[in-house]
């Protein structure tokens, strides 16, 4: 049987360094986690959060629910049809687990909404299909030190997802910048099986809890692909002349903690 | 008779032929008998205003014929033009 | 059975689903005229997991479904045509049955696929956990079977309900969709964080009991194996910097891999049409696509493109991805590219890039641990 090997990893020196204990599900009961984009990945990766103990979330999604959204967005009523994506998250997930304490914001992030959007948010998961998205997250993580996310990102019968941090390389190390939208395929182009976006915005979810818990994870710092193929790990070298190269940035302190 | 080399991508054009024999005298004339023998291919090798289009490289012999005379270029009957999909890239988007 | 769903509503909320590779009306329908019924161990993981597999195949299109009354009014909120039961006995085929359950090594899911015209008699449909017991008994029933293990080295808890249960709606999805068979087992392997993969093992005549292969065997692993092979482009990289170089890598008729050197042309053609081609070689590469045909005469066959980046990273670049596959199709899909960091004039590092055409994007390697 193989076991799961417990390697004391960067996060967890930080963690002890700034004084607070390696979080534990308690602590994620107080972590605030925001989840930009809450489509297909949003809502697996939400409920996914939850049911590992999560009750702090800002949801942020300026979309309303469509009829071809539901093949892949389960947690939505079809009676739900037109309302907020954001609003209708926070009632499902309050109708199936009790109270919570969810923010929503009827926005998409974008170069000036997000500091405003994720403030006192310790991470993020980002889960949109825009790709210029991923980079505004990943900037403000870089910008915001200390802040860890999860880039995630699903199409057709396969997704990836990416978790950076201050220890890893960055979103920016993998993809320079975000590829031009004229040749980049999209769900609503390529077409995307709603199970397979379930399990993507799920494993994006449990890999950003990982990081968060100072546990090795396959996607800290790596790309993980998943395809009817297998998986693909692939980890990605901090590049020298990347935003996350900076040292203040690298070996600085921490951010603090948002307040709890 | 020149020789046309048709790359794999346009091959289902030309019922999976990887050559076509054409009788011209430049590189132009010589699309034009391809697309009449097979239509629909001169599309995908020149662009509506009929420039050799971004990312398909067409040969006579071993030189583009970008710095020859381009579609004016004149092929004798032994010459091989050969249809190539271009070989690029570079760093920094 | 139910009757087959309007067209027009298919196309309106499955649209989506319907564009994916192989996916069609047929197979919708046939989803539509499946029953399922979802059954959990007391796990928490167990039955999270039942609850999620049961909203991604309600969300993808199921027909008919048995679930516990505790939630299944969920799964009628999500879909107001399904019809929806808690009684076993009344899901007549074709049905699917799921049975979640927590595990040492972390959960599983034991799915059996009856299809309608191999029927089983009113006694089989007893209870979920009276199937469960006959298929691990190894009951050769007129159901096909498949388990799939989530295996991440601990007993799993419920956070890893979501991940399971969509995978099994995936299994399912994907057999009655017409996109890929049920296998006989799947193990998803979460317990190295260094080598997550996946081991699946078809079912069919001859049961392969390895699984299929995560991914293909690393293509710049080979290379590296005879360091004089890639040194070519290593010095050739080295010598053009601060210009990008470029090249081809080959295979001869045994097998054996050469890599070799071509020159950077761009300079010519930004010289001859600096608007169409405003990169110059510092930024860019461009071969002589000729070289391809030479090599074929000679018995060698192009397995990959290489080309330098000068003061960048090994990353396959938006303009990579522009000149190798415009308009999101690919010139050459068969073959790879090697993309080689030069820093201050040294080799940095060095990644292969192949198509993957399930993502319609190039994705990188992945390298033996």
């Amino acid at each position: 049987m193989p076991v799961q090997r417990r390697r004391t990893c960067a996060a967890v020196a930080t963690w002890r360094r700034v004084g607070l204990n390696v979080p534990s599900a308690l602590a994620l009961e107080q972590l605030p986690i925001a989840i930009v984009g809450c489509g297909g990945l949003g809502v697996p990766a939400a409920w996914t959060l939850v049911l590992a103990g999560c009750r702090r979330l800002t949801l942020v999604d300026d979309d309303c629910i469509e009829l071809s959204n539901l093949h892949r967005q389960v947690l939505y009523p079809h009676a739900a049809i037109g309302l907020s994506k954001a609003q209708q998250l926070a009632t499902a997930l309050q109708a199936r687990f009790g109270p919570l304490d969810i923010h929503c914001r009827q926005l998409r992030v974008t170069a000036e909404t997000v500091s405003p959007a994720l403030n006192g948010c310790a991470a993020v998961v980002e889960c949109t299909d825009d790709a210029a998205s991923k980079f505004i997250v990943n900037d403000w993580l870089v910008a915001d030190r200390g802040r860890t996310g999860t880039m995630a990102a699903a199409i057709g019968r396969g997704g990836q997802w990416f978790t950076v941090s201050r220890h890893t390389s960055c979103y920016r190390c993998l993809f320079q910048q975000p590829p031009d939208p004229q040749i980049l395929a999209t769900c609503s182009v390529a077409g995307v099986l709603g199970p397979v976006v379930g399990a993507v915005g799920s494993w994006a979810a449990r890999s950003l809890l990982a990081a968060l818990q100072g546990q090795p994870d396959a996607a800290h710092g790596a790309l993980v692909r998943f395809s009817p193929r297998g998986l693909l790990r692939t980890a990605v070298v901090r590049a020298a002349d990347c935003i996350c190269a900076d040292a203040s940035y690298r070996d600085g302190p921490d951010a603090p903690n948002p307040p709890h | 008779m020149a020789t046309i080399k048709i790359p794999t991508p346009l091959r289902k054009f030309t019922g999976e032929k990887d050559s076509v024999e054409v009788t011209a005298a430049t590189v132009g004339e010589a699309l034009q008998a391809l697309e009449a023998a097979h239509p629909g291919l001169l599309a995908k090798i020149v662009d509506d205003e009929g420039k050799i289009r971004r990312f398909i490289n067409v040969y006579a012999g071993d030189e583009d014929v970008r710095f020859l005379d381009g579609l004016q270029t004149p092929v004798g009957a032994r010459d091989e033009i050969s249809i190539i999909p271009a070989i690029a890239g570079g760093a920094h988007g | 059975m139910n009757a087959p769903r309007d067209p027009k509503l298919l196309y309106e909320r499955y649209g989506r689903q319907l564009l994916v590779d192989g996916a069609d009306f047929s197979g919708q329908q046939a989803l539509h005229g499946l029953a399922a019924v979802f059954a959990a161990d007391t796990s928490e993981v167990g039955q999270a997991a039942a609850q999620v597999c049961a909203h991604y195949l309600v969300g993808a299109g199921l027909g008919r479904a048995v679930a516990p009354s505790a939630w299944a009014a969920r799964l009628q909120d999500l879909d107001p045509q399904l019809i929806l039961s808690d009684n076993p006995r009344l899901a007549e085929p074709p049905v699917a049955q799921f049975w979640f359950a927590q595990r040492p090594y972390g959960a599983s899911v034991d799915v059996a696929l009856t299809d309608a015209a191999q029927a089983p008699s009113a006694t089989d449909l007893d209870t979920p956990t009276a199937h469960t017991t006959a298929w691990t008994q190894g009951a050769t029933g007129p159901a096909r079977v498949a388990t799939l293990r989530l295996v991440l080295g601990q007993p799993a808890t419920a956070d890893a309900a979501v991940v399971l249960g969509a995978l099994a709606a995936d299994l399912v999805a994907a057999d009655v969709l017409k996109l890929a068979a049920l296998p006989a087992l799947v193990a998803v392997d979460w317990s190295d964080p260094d080598h997550p993969h996946i081991e699946k093992t078809e079912r069919g005549p001859q049961q392969s009991s390895g699984g299929a292969a995560a991914a293909a065997p690393s293509l710049l692993a080979e290379l590296k194996r005879d360091p004089q092979v890639l040194q070519v482009a290593w010095s050739e990289s080295c010598a053009r910097y601060p210009q990008e170089a470029c090249g081809l890598v080959l295979r001869d008729a045994a097998g054996l891999l050469s890599v070799v050197a071509a020159p950077n042309v761009q300079d010519r053609y930004h010289a001859l049409d600096p608007q169409a081609y405003p990169r110059t070689a510092r930024t860019a590469y461009k071969l002589n696509e000729r070289l391809i045909a030479k090599a074929a005469e000679q018995g060698q066959h192009l397995v990959a493109i290489w080309h330098s980046h000068c003061d960048a990273g090994a990353y396959f670049s938006a303009e990579d991805v522009r000149c190798a596959a415009p308009n999101d199709q690919p010139l050459y899909p068969e073959v790879a590219y090697l993309v080689v960091s030069v820093i201050g004039g040294a080799v940095a590092g060095a990644q292969m890039y192949h198509w993957d055409p399930v993502c319609r994007g190039f994705a990188p390697e992945m390298q033996p641990n």
